[in-house]
């Protein structure tokens, strides 16, 4: 890569510009204005290692130039980054909740059991919270540690227990149900996120998910106050084992796909 | 108005103010693009021959403030293919931007007033 490629990369990394085609468009203006001015000083008779230091010195600090970018864009920034993180959110969410919903409709109709138990609004008021507890919990772990630069997984749990306490108090100041199962969905997260912490290695991780959920699916009948058939409670939790699996999975890919390509 | 740009004044044929050109990059790119289209270089360019190189700009840093320019609705662009096959961002002022640049010029003119006024005095 040459020099001049060079400084409009360093800008262009740091200004924090989004979305892909604007990045593309600024660097390439960048770009030939810096062949515009080594035409100019190759016109003037100037040597190419003399032209180097010219192009550095009329271009300005790379730096500098980023952060003015960063200054223009930061309110798009924002509101587009929001944006995309509120869409992911509801987006899996309501996947986890088709997923969940369709192994207990499944497990209901394949032991010959009522399917009423699993659409009434009792066990929705708690499940539909638990749903989004686990989902938002997750991805509210996974992506806040970045904004962080030391004991990031500490700092993210403080981060997201304290957003969640935050929707908690709105939830019940709105009189809504189904605060404890938003604050056990929370728990659920941290504690998929804590396995993905301490195993590298993804089998032991599924491993270690399945084997809590299916725990958490034997003892739930005995706590949870909800009207909700008891049989239907470990494939309940199995199925958010494996729906936290696929959040984990989206949100490496809106990472990769989204954020690192069009906010980095 | 946009506050970052930088601008490096040369020694000939006398020393700016540093300070008194930050405020007025805006002013000076509105003008400038008033006249016709332009693209960043060129701007600089022209900045330069105006100024008979007073103003010495460093030239990566016009383009946040052409795009904040054009966030605001100021100005618009369009990509352009010269004969070189090289590409150019031509910008061009929005009826927005003409105003601003008219009560641009005239506050500044208003401000230059008062401070020769000022200046006489002594």
């Amino acid at each position: 890569m040459s020099e001049h490629e060079m400084l409009v990369e360093k800008i262009m990394s740091a200004s924090g510009i989004f979305g892909h085609q604007r990045k593309h468009d600024i660097a390439t203006e960048m770009r030939c204005h810096i062949e515009d001015i080594i035409d100019e000083e190759l016109a003037a008779g100037h040597d190419e290692k003399e032209i180097e230091r010219l192009v550095a010195l009329r271009f300005g600090e790379p730096e500098e130039i980023a952060q003015d970018f960063a200054t223009v864009y930061r309110s798009q920034r924002i509101v587009f980054t929001m944006l995309s993180y509120a869409l992911l959110g509801i987006v899996s969410v309501f996947l986890v909740a088709a997923f969940v919903y369709t192994i207990q409709f499944g497990a209901a109709r394949w032991i010959g059991a009522s399917t009423a138990h699993i659409f009434a609004k009792s066990h929705m008021q708690s499940e539909i919270p638990l749903l989004a507890g686990v989902t938002f919990g997750y991805l509210c772990l996974y992506f806040s540690e970045r904004l962080f630069g030391r004991k990031r997984f500490a700092k993210s749990i403080a981060f997201t227990g304290t957003f969640f306490i935050f929707a908690g108090i709105c939830m019940k100041l709105l009189g809504f149900a189904g605060v404890a199962p938003l604050f056990a969905g929370l728990l659920y997260a941290s504690f998929v996120r804590s396995l993905e912490q301490i195993f590298s290695f993804s089998v032991l991780r599924l491993v270690g998910v399945l084997v809590f959920f299916t725990l958490i699916g034997r003892l739930a009948p005995y706590f949870a106050p909800c009207s909700i058939a008891w049989f239907l409670f470990l494939p309940m939790y199995l199925a958010i084992a494996v729906s936290s699996q696929f959040i984990s999975y989206f949100a490496s890919i809106f990472d990769r796909q989204i954020l690192r390509r069009h906010f980095a | 108005m946009y506050e970052g740009m930088e601008a490096e004044v040369s020694q000939e044929p006398m020393e700016l103010d540093r300070e008194l050109l930050k405020g007025s990059i805006n002013l000076l790119i509105l003008r400038l693009l008033s006249q016709r289209d332009m693209y960043g270089y060129e701007i600089i360019q022209e900045a330069k021959r105006r100024s008979e190189n007073a103003f010495q700009f460093k030239e990566g840093t016009l383009y946040p403030a052409l795009h904040q320019l054009q966030q605001r609705g100021c100005l618009r662009s369009q990509w352009q293919t010269a004969d070189s096959g090289r590409k150019r961002r031509y910008y061009s002022l929005t009826a927005k931007g003409r105003k601003l640049s008219q009560e641009r010029r005239k506050s500044w003119t208003f401000f230059i007033d008062a401070v020769n006024a000022v200046l006489t005095e002594d």
